[in-house]
């Protein structure tokens, strides 16, 4: 397969990657948005942030700042709106029509990964070649 | 044939499993309840990430196409499976694309606010929330679109992105302040 699927961070261009906040980290440093520094008490406070992750009340954050609380009352206004957005119709008609019409390509299995059917007959004719192939072995190492 | 009992709860990942078995088997019709199913939580993420509707769709039909084309190569959670592969594509567009980076310092737009007192204009804020959103980092981008658009738990984007809370929850603090620094010039 071409791509990685599964690569957490895009499947290709690698070294195109765009830097993150704050510059191009070093090769040993986390990316800049996952280190945890402690929060100012810059944009917003850290009990606004609490309120938003559900962990604190509106109240509790209100009485620290209300100008932060009302924009983001007015945020998520406008990204609730956005969570009930739904896929335009013909958009998913086109997805459909797009499909290939051939049937999805099954994964060839490596050979040992293959399951193995005998018939009984089979089987038998196996096992005394097998035996026959040990006596002539047998008899050479004698 | 479907041998679900009326009423009785699926599994969501043995009822894709079930459809997915289908669809190699040669149904190819079978593969448009996985798009119903899937379109509308991945357009929204596409559309937050990209900003976009154009772009969106075009991704998600990609995404579909490729998941099709590797369907027998789901291991696990079909739908995690299929983030993966929107993310994936978001984050390739991001890469290629050459955006005339958004500055609020050069906008010069004027505002329709007389006083911080008048009700704001709903459009205005979303165009301005677009443009904020598009000029973060993907990664806090991505966070915030997954946190506040799609309504996930921590725990939930933690499990799709492969990475921990607590990076997650540092991205959209991270994420919320540099839009909240942008967006409060004009709105506070």
């Amino acid at each position: 397969m071409a791509e990685n699927l599964y690569h957490p961070d895009g499947g290709s261009d690698e070294g195109l990657r765009r830097p993150d906040v704050g510059g191009t980290p070093s090769r040993n440093t986390p990316p800049m948005a996952d280190r945890e520094i402690p929060l100012e008490g810059g944009h917003p406070a850290l009990l606004v942030q609490q309120w938003l992750d559900g962990e604190a009340t509106e109240a509790a954050a209100r009485r620290l700042d209300t100008h932060d609380v009302d924009l983001w009352q007015r945020i998520n206004a406008e990204t609730e709106r956005r969570r009930r957005m739904v896929t335009p119709a013909p958009v998913l008609d086109r997805i459909m029509a797009a499909i290939p019409h051939q049937t999805a390509p099954v994964e060839p299995l490596a050979w040992w990964k293959r399951s193995v059917s005998l018939s009984a007959s089979a089987a038998v004719v196996a096992a005394a070649g097998l035996l026959a192939l040990g006596v002539v072995v047998g008899t050479l190492l004698r | 044939m479907n041998t679900t009992v009326p009423g009785a709860a699926v599994d969501p990942s043995e009822a894709d499993q079930q459809v997915i078995t289908g669809v190699l088997a040669g149904d190819r019709d079978a593969f448009s309840a996985l798009i119903h199913r899937y379109s509308d939580p991945l357009y929204r993420h596409a559309l937050g990430m990209t900003g976009s509707p154009d772009v969106a769709e075009d991704i998600l039909q990609q995404s579909f196409i490729k998941a099709y084309n590797h369907l027998a190569e789901v291991r696990g959670r079909f739908d995690a499976w299929l983030f993966r592969i929107v993310a994936n594509g978001c984050k390739d567009w991001l890469k290629n694309i050459r955006r005339t980076h958004v500055s609020y310092d050069e906008d010069d737009q004027p505002s329709t606010y007389a006083t911080p007192d008048e009700d704001l204009d709903r459009s205005q804020l979303r165009d301005d929330l677009d443009r904020a959103l598009l000029s973060l980092a993907p990664s806090l981008r991505e966070a915030f679109v997954m946190k506040h658009v799609e309504g996930r738990s921590y725990e939930e984007m933690a499990d799709l992105l492969g990475t921990t809370v607590g990076a997650l929850k540092m991205r959209v603090h991270r994420a919320r302040e540099a839009l909240q620094a942008l967006l409060e010039e004009k709105y506070a």
